[in-house]
């Protein structure tokens, strides 16, 4: 039967999600920027990069609550 | 800021909804012995006061005001129209809860009182015409909204469900607010009219594009669209059945009006680089809302993932906005899914009372030999969340997949109605229990209020869907004010994106030579493309070209062109006058 994470393990992982929500996006979207540009698609990979990164940061932090009430 | 007196006179609904709910507060904490029955009937009659001031509000005040409070706060038809909306869906839940919660072993005072501030936020909310009066009333909604969901705080299903709730609204407040610093950062301006007006350079327009992305995620989570729906299924799941109705309804309707709000006001300019992202999140809602759905037995999960479904769906007509039928069709669609939907939920409060869970489908196994009103009412319900005529899901659907084409998505038109008939399925699940099985389902408990709030949802359902005109004229009779604000009398520059009405229209007409009618803002009324120029008087002027015909259809664009405020202007006459 899995153990159930500590709660160090826990606060560390819940003190990461507020800074998953900023660096997730902006790192989405600087990477579709590049690509983009590097594609010549323009701004629309950059707004596709901050939203998978904004998806990310919720998918995560969805799982470390999931993991927390449990 | 200029505040006259009577700019009080039009926050008179929140301000009685906020008493009520106090009041409830104080008489629950005086009265712990009073009946949760009669503090639930003090909270409904509060609501149907809170309408009555409302109407009153709506009536008495003065034609053509301008946002008032330094532009925080309107009351335009369209506020209005939503905030009856909000009203009614709060005295439902209301009617819902009352045997629910007397049951339950949790103190009713609070409960209401709970639910009448988030109605609070709500109504304030869809008046909100700033970033940050629309911020803050959000927070209101939500917070209240948090403690509702975990009101059962015996039950780890509900405990579980407040937590997931609080903390990914939390964050989702947190990156909407993100959102809306980007764009004040950008512009200097939080007004939605000002921020019509913002011009940026090439680089600001990107990070612009960043802020406003931030923005419509935050306001995605709220309506629970993929892929910000994680927190749904389990939060409709755990909270006590009738706030789940309410969570499926109420929010999402103020959420969607600020986002008309928002995105139709503040950012058309912007709507190349948002229309795209939303076009690819309706797909993805539709696609993902629909096939979740079917592999549930769990009936709250599947209704949570058919409520998904149903916010791709409205965002076919956040799509179409510049066309009659995207605003007109979010209005509809959302008073038909109001009632429908909360009437779905309103059958599984009837077979969850006192102990007895509609938590599957076989629970509602036999339902038609057991009741049979209660059976056809539940596939009155299906039949409308799938879309079937005549009911209101048909209504409200036509609209929004006819927005959707004439706004150039006729990929996402054709995807929606494949994801209405795989819909059927899912539905008609509950409907082959009911009338073809011949095991035993849960038991059927029924109350009074109950019955009244499914008496109102079928009449809803099948009022609009057998007579939408009708309803409509009703609406139009309801909504006695006539305001302009969301066209601000300092505007004066900046016209309205094209309101596109499809012809031939020929009942209205406005007169040409009249010194009102605005010359600056002819648009050709051949293409049925009218123009709307705010003035000083923040009045709507607007002139045809060529025939110096307006030209709207009558009865429908009718109600667009009141609603929208056209029709006061004193130009608009009827073809045969």
């Amino acid at each position: 039967m899995p153990q159930p994470p500590s709660r160090f393990r826990l606060i560390g992982e819940a003190s990461t999600a507020g800074l998953l929500f900023v660096l997730s996006p902006l790192a989405g979207y600087f990477l579709g920027k590049w690509l983009g540009e590097m594609l010549g698609l323009g701004r629309i990979l950059a707004y596709a990069g901050a939203l998978l990164g904004l998806v990310s940061a919720f998918v995560n932090l969805f799982r470390l609550v999931g993991r927390a009430t449990r | 800021m200029r505040v006259e007196a009577s700019d009080w006179l039009l926050l008179a609904p929140e301000l009685a909804l906020t008493a009520s709910g106090l009041l409830l507060l104080a008489l629950a904490t005086l009265f712990p012995k009073a009946k949760e029955e009669f503090l639930g009937f003090l909270s409904f009659l509060s609501v149907v006061f809170t309408a009555i001031v409302l109407t009153i509000v709506a009536a008495a005040a003065p034609r053509g005001k301008g946002p008032i409070f330094g532009g925080m706060f309107v009351l335009d038809n369209f506020a209005l129209f939503f905030k009856y909306l909000i009203l009614l869906s709060v005295g439902l839940t209301i009617l819902a809860s009352i045997q629910y919660v007397g049951a339950a072993a949790y103190p009713g005072g609070e409960y209401y009182a709970l639910l009448l501030f988030t109605g609070v936020g709500m109504l304030f909310m869809v008046s909100g015409s700033n970033l940050i009066s629309i911020y803050v009333s959000l927070e209101l909604m939500a917070l209240a909204s948090y403690v509702l969901a975990g009101y059962f705080k015996e039950e780890p299903r509900s405990m579980e469900a407040a937590l997931k709730y609080f903390v990914l609204g939390a964050f989702s407040s947190g990156v909407l607010l993100y959102g809306l610093s980007l764009v004040y950062g950008i512009s200097g301006r939080m007004g939605l009219t000002d921020l019509a007006q913002m011009t940026t350079t090439a680089d600001d327009r990107q990070l612009a594009g960043l802020g406003i992305l931030l923005v419509l995620a935050g306001l995605l989570f709220k309506i629970a669209a993929v892929p910000f729906h994680v927190w749904t299924p389990d939060v409709y799941e755990g909270s006590p059945t009738p706030i789940a109705a309410f969570f499926s309804v109420g929010p999402k309707v103020a959420a969607y009006a600020i986002l008309a709000r928002i995105f139709y006001v503040a950012f058309p300019k912007f709507q190349a680089d948002w229309g795209l992202v939303v076009a690819i999140v309706a797909a993805a809602t539709l696609i993902w809302g629909n096939l979740a759905a079917l592999l549930q037995t769990n009936v709250k999960r599947m209704l949570a993932y058919s409520s998904i479904a149903h916010a791709g769906y409205a965002l076919l007509g956040v799509l179409g906005f510049r066309t009659a039928y995207g605003l007109w069709g979010v209005m509809v669609y959302l008073l038909a899914y109001t009632f429908m939907n909360f009437g779905a939920f309103a059958l599984v409060i009837f077979l969850e009372t006192k102990g007895y869970a509609a938590e599957t489908v076989s629970d509602f196994n036999g339902l038609a030999r057991r009741n049979m009103p209660a059976a056809v009412t539940m596939l009155l319900f299906l039949l409308s969340l799938a879309g079937i005529p005549p009911t209101a899901g048909f209504i409200g659907k036509y609209y929004l997949f006819t927005a959707a084409m004439k706004a150039g998505y006729a990929w996402l038109a054709v995807l929606a109605v494949l994801a209405s008939a795989v819909s059927l399925f899912y539905y008609f699940r509950i409907a082959a229990a009911m009338f073809f099985s011949e095991a035993a389902g849960a038991r059927l408990q029924t109350s009074y209020a109950l019955t009244a709030a499914v008496v109102v949802c079928a009449a809803g359902t099948l009022l609009i869907g057998v007579a939408p005109e009708g309803v409509l004229a009703v609406l139009k009779n309801c909504i006695p004010g006539g305001y302009l604000n969301d066209l601000p009398a300092d505007s004066t520059s900046r016209p309205l994106p094209p309101f596109h009405c499809p012809s031939p229209f020929p009942l209205l007409t406005c007169r040409s030579g009249d010194p009102r009618v605005d010359s600056s803002s002819l648009r050709s009324s051949n293409d049925s493309r009218i123009r709307f120029a705010p003035q000083n008087d923040s009045r709507v002027r607007f002139a045809p070209q060529n025939d110096s015909r307006i030209r709207f259809a009558p009865r429908m664009k009718e109600s667009v062109a009141q609603l929208l405020g056209i029709t006061q202007c004193p130009n608009l006459l009827p073809a045969s006058a």
